[in-house]
């Protein structure tokens, strides 16, 4: 067969070029090359398809079309991107050709790689590929990719190069070739027509469908065939990535140090004794300095999975062990009650502008405008310093803590922590330090290659207030900047309130595609107006607020408060989970109306209350307009939301 | 850099612009190129003149106002697709030296959605459906297209260099309707399916023509944006029905007989349709009916009828009314993991 192909090919190339230079030795050669593998493969790649199941997933129509598969025993075990069967079919069939249907079963799940195993009875021996691993593979090498979702009788394929060995936090490779639904859950060959891995939407976020906008973008991936795990897999045993509980500061990207932030004692790592302040650097006896590398090294690995950490504490090295798990109890901060004001120059310490009624800190007896100097015997110079220790400790842990009062001697309080996610607080104003009135000013901001406008009405700087900042995002299309501004502008000058404005660039929808340049601007406008990062929130009205929560859950390290007016979530946003590091705070404002929107709205309370997230929900009469937002009060919980 | 020409400047420009289009004017024969013999220069330059840009109606809506041509004869025949942008009285073509000429509509095949035009010109280069080329799975191809409009005045319009990933039947929709072709096409593993390059040329790597651009569409069996063309095998006949006047719309392939076949007249019921892709499960089984003589029971799934996959309850009921009650036919279900086969007929 392969012979015969050949021989057609070369004919056609003689006839049809027979006026025109003889210039395409190295083109045939190559068209022959692709084909052979293919060609050695054909018998592997199969066809599935399915009966019945769901039509939409989060937000996305899915197609029911065939897809494609990968033989990888000869007792009938094949795999197939977990997206083939994210409509959760009643049935699943398999086929070698168009006249061979057969009944496939799903064995297991690999959560990690996005993989599922399913079981065929064939009653004869089903052919299986060769196989390479990661290490032979090379950076550029040329790739095929196979699909057989036109037909099952002949694959269809596309070829590119290898553009990276190492993807996605350690679990993919990835190609230049073009990936699609078209070849989601086939081959990635080399010109020889060995497997380098099974084709795979991924992406940084974990869910059956994620990674799949970005089909034929030049960015695809593939995961290797021997870290699948096929043999714990068709013993029926699905299998999860493995979370080890330990947190890293983000502020500084890529070059953050590999120091603990946090390392709740419900982890795995905080059980087997692994403290804040710890210093990693070796998982695994491979040797590391940066967070990012410990991400890469756990990345792969799946829970059950057994990690050596060699860490350092005041200057000794030690060693532990534990065990990687597959779901971990949401993170949930603790609260002493105290609002932080801005940080003295002269004097060390954190200056308590508001206090939370009711909260261990009130009921000790600390008042506003004492200065809190040490936290469990360590000192603290700054509010930073204070929130870095806060996400250290426990709900009930028991905290001692110093203070001073104007120019008393420091005193010791000891009280145990309250949880931050404690019902709706109400904060009457005047149990805050109130800042001084101060003028405003209208500024556009402009970031590169983006072609919306975008306002931010910037308050005199406070003496007194840490400056806070709200992007708002309100109705798509033209913004009345000056119609906009009287209705904010009292709040930004009370509450020491950049309030940011962006327009979308369609006039008629937000569309989830801007949430970067929204991140952008939110980025800008702190360093710009000197926002102190642990007072920013992004908001928004309607599809203002489904475009809000996007912002909010993709950029953890950048948002601590997301408020919804009238909005649920995105449906495209899954399995998010409160964190000691990323803290972040949701407020929904709701005008009951009985609708779906509603029960969203309050299914989302829900969902984002099991996550371990600060929730709180502003009811307003039925009778209010969507127009009417209620400013002030989410001004007030934004105001407090840096407390600690 | 300095450039010997215009054309030169925007050729390295579009170059650096977008590494995946490569954009070669026909005037572009000096230094640099012409001193590295490269032969693929050769096969572009006998190309783009048989490529015209054509230039009709739309602008409005976010449409654009031009599509690709191929010319198919000496004397000024074009090939192209059947748009919008045709509908219009002032269709302009330009050709690849620059010249704009009115042309005239020859007329459309509504089938394969492609139209011929006719301009006035003698002795321009052609492709020569009788010597077109011929493509497998995995055939390396270059596609001339206007996408995008990029190419203005007399630049070549441009090319990109691809694969034919696979041959198949098109089954694709345009907004919620399926498509009025579904006959063979080439999907390529280029990134064809822009704005303007529809009726762009597809060729081997000797400059033969072996399919024309299709519009943009998408797939309605993955959803995704297909990159298609539409075979010269399939081109020939239709040009020749448009050139003697015996295109017409016709029925759709599937006659629904007057008097259709039935679940009811079979003896089955489903479960109730609650989903959209609700599972063709059997609830019930009359009894003595041709379902129960053919042995089918409560919870079998019905996966084929009539030679074709059933992916849901709703497809059962449309394969059912393609079928003549007098006529017998077959539906397969499954049974844990059986499959069984029965030909039933209702008297």
């Amino acid at each position: 067969m392969v012979s015969l192909r050949l021989i057609v090919v070369f004919t056609v190339a003689c006839v049809a070029g027979r006026d025109l230079p003889a210039q395409t030795d190295a083109d045939s050669w190559a068209e022959s090359v692709v084909q052979r593998a293919v060609e050695r493969v054909t018998a592997s790649v199969v066809q599935i398809e399915t009966v019945g199941g769901l039509d939409r997933i989060e937000g996305r129509q899915v197609a029911a079309g065939p897809t494609t598969g990968l033989v990888v025993s000869e007792d009938g075990y094949v795999v197939t991107s977990s997206f083939n069967l994210s409509q959760q079919p009643a049935a699943v069939f398999v086929k070698w050709n168009a006249n061979s249907r057969y009944p496939a079963e799903i064995v297991a799940r690999n959560h990690s790689r996005q993989v599922v195993l399913l079981k065929v009875e064939t009653g004869r021996a089903t052919p299986v590929p060769s196989f390479l691993p990661r290490a032979e593979l090379r950076v550029g090498q040329s790739v095929i990719a196979v699909g057989k979702a036109f037909d099952a009788d002949s694959p269809n394929l596309s070829t590119g190069i290898l553009s990276a060995t190492n993807r996605i936090w350690g679990k993919a490779i990835q190609t230049d070739a073009k990936i699609s639904p078209h070849n989601f859950g086939g081959p990635l060959l080399d010109l020889e027509g060995n497997v380098l891995g099974l084709l795979v939407p991924l992406s940084p976020q974990q869910s059956d469908v994620a990674g799949s906008d970005w089909y034929d973008s030049g960015i695809g991936f593939a995961v290797p065939l021997d870290e699948l795990r096929l043999d714990q897999l068709s013993r029926g045993q699905d299998l999860h990535a493995g979370l080890s509980g330990i947190e890293f500061r983000q502020d500084r990207g890529y070059a953050s140090p590999a120091i603990v932030a946090a390392c709740p004692i419900n982890s795995p790592a905080g059980q087997a004794g692994l403290k804040p302040g710890d210093n990693i650097i070796r998982i695994n006896q491979a040797s590391l300095q940066r967070a990012t590398q410990v991400r890469q090294i756990l990345g792969p690995l799946y829970a059950g999975d057994e990690v050596e950490v060699v860490y350092q504490r005041d200057g000794k090295a030690a060693e532990l062990k534990f065990q990687l798990v597959a779901a971990m109890p949401p993170f949930r901060h603790a609260m002493m009650g105290i609002v932080p004001g801005v940080t003295s120059e002269d004097k060390a310490g954190v200056v308590v502008r508001g206090l939370i009624p009711d909260s261990p800190a009130a009921r000790a007896d600390i008042r506003l405008g004492d200065r809190v100097i040490e936290i469990n015997g360590a000192a603290v110079a700054n509010s930073l310093e204070l929130a870095e220790r806060m996400i250290t400790l426990a709900i009930s842990e028991s905290v001692t803590v110093k203070f001073v009062r104007q120019d008393d001697q420091p005193r010791d309080v000891t009280f145990e922590l309250a949880p931050l996610h404690a019902e709706a607080v109400e904060l009457e104003s005047d149990e805050t330090l109130a800042g001084a009135a101060t003028e405003v000013k209208l500024t556009e901001i402009k970031i590169p290659e983006q072609p919306n406008r975008c306002f931010a009405f910037v308050p005199s700087q406070s003496a007194e207030l840490p400056r806070g900042a709200l992007l708002w995002l309100g109705p798509p299309g033209k913004l009345d900047e000056v119609a906009s501004g009287k209705r904010w502008q009292p709040l930004c000058e009370k509450y020491n309130l950049v309030v940011i404005l962006p327009e979308s660039r369609n006039p008629t929808a937000w569309d989830s595609s801007e949430a970067d340049f929204v991140a952008r601007v939110v980025q800008q406008s702190v360093r710009q107006f000197d926002v102190d990062p642990r007072r920013v929130a992004v908001g928004g009205s309607v599809s203002g607020g489904v475009m809000a929560s996007i912002v909010a859950m993709n950029y953890r390290d950048l948002i601590r408060g997301l408020v919804l007016h009238n909005s649920a979530m995105s449906e495209r946003i899954k399995d998010v989970k409160s964190t000691a590091v990323d803290r972040l705070m949701v407020l929904f404002v709701v005008n009951k109306s009985e609708t779906a929107r509603d029960r969203r709205i309050e299914r989302h309370v829900q969902q984002l209350s099991n996550s371990g997230f600060p929730v709180h929900l502003i009811n307003q009469p039925a009778a209010t307009s969507d127009s009417e937002i209620p400013r002030q009060r989410i001004v007030h919980w934004l105001d407090i939301i840096d407390r600690l | 850099m300095r450039f010997a020409n215009t054309s030169q400047a925007i050729y390295f420009f579009a170059i650096g612009l977008a590494s995946w289009l490569v954009p070669v004017p026909p005037t572009l024969v000096q230094p640099a190129v012409a001193q590295s013999p490269n032969d693929i220069h050769q096969v572009l330059q006998s190309v783009q003149p048989k490529m015209v840009k054509i230039f009709g109606a739309g602008g409005l809506n976010r449409l654009e106002a031009y599509q690709t041509g191929c010319l198919i004869s000496g004397d000024g025949l074009i090939l192209t697709s059947w748009s919008y942008v045709l509908d219009s009285d002032d269709v302009a073509v330009m050709l690849s030296d620059g010249r704009r000429l009115v042309a005239e509509l020859v007329g459309f095949h509504p089938q394969l959605e492609i139209a011929l035009l006719k301009i006035d010109v003698a002795e321009q280069p052609f492709f020569d459906l009788d010597a077109a080329g011929s493509a497998n799975s995995g055939t390396r191809v270059l596609v001339f297209s206007n996408l995008y409009g990029i190419a203005t005045g007399n630049e070549a319009v441009s090319v990109q260099r691809g694969v034919v990933a696979a041959k198949t039947k098109l089954a694709a929709r345009r907004g919620a309707m399926e498509t009025a072709y579904q006959g063979p096409v080439w999907i390529l593993d280029a990134i064809t399916s822009n704005p303007g390059s529809a009726g762009g040329a597809v060729t081997d790597r000797h400059g033969q023509l072996i399919g024309l651009v299709g519009k943009e569409l998408r797939s309605s069996q993955s959803n995704v944006w297909l990159n298609y063309a539409i075979p010269v095998s399939e081109l020939g006949p239709a040009i020749d029905e448009v050139l003697t006047g015996s295109a017409r719309s016709r029925p759709a392939t599937l006659v629904t007989p007057d008097e259709p076949m039935s679940l009811e007249l079979l003896g089955i019921v489903l479960v109730p349709n609650v989903l959209a892709r609700t599972p063709p499960f059997i609830d019930q089984i009359a009894p003595d009916s041709p379902a129960a003589r053919a042995g089918f029971r409560p919870d079998d799934l019905i996966i084929e009828v009539a030679g074709a996959l059933t992916p849901s309850r709703n497809e059962v009921t449309r394969r059912l009314e393609n079928v003549d009650r007098d006529s017998a036919v077959t539906i397969t279900v499954q049974r844990g993991q059986q499959f069984i086969k029965q030909t039933l007929r209702v008297n």
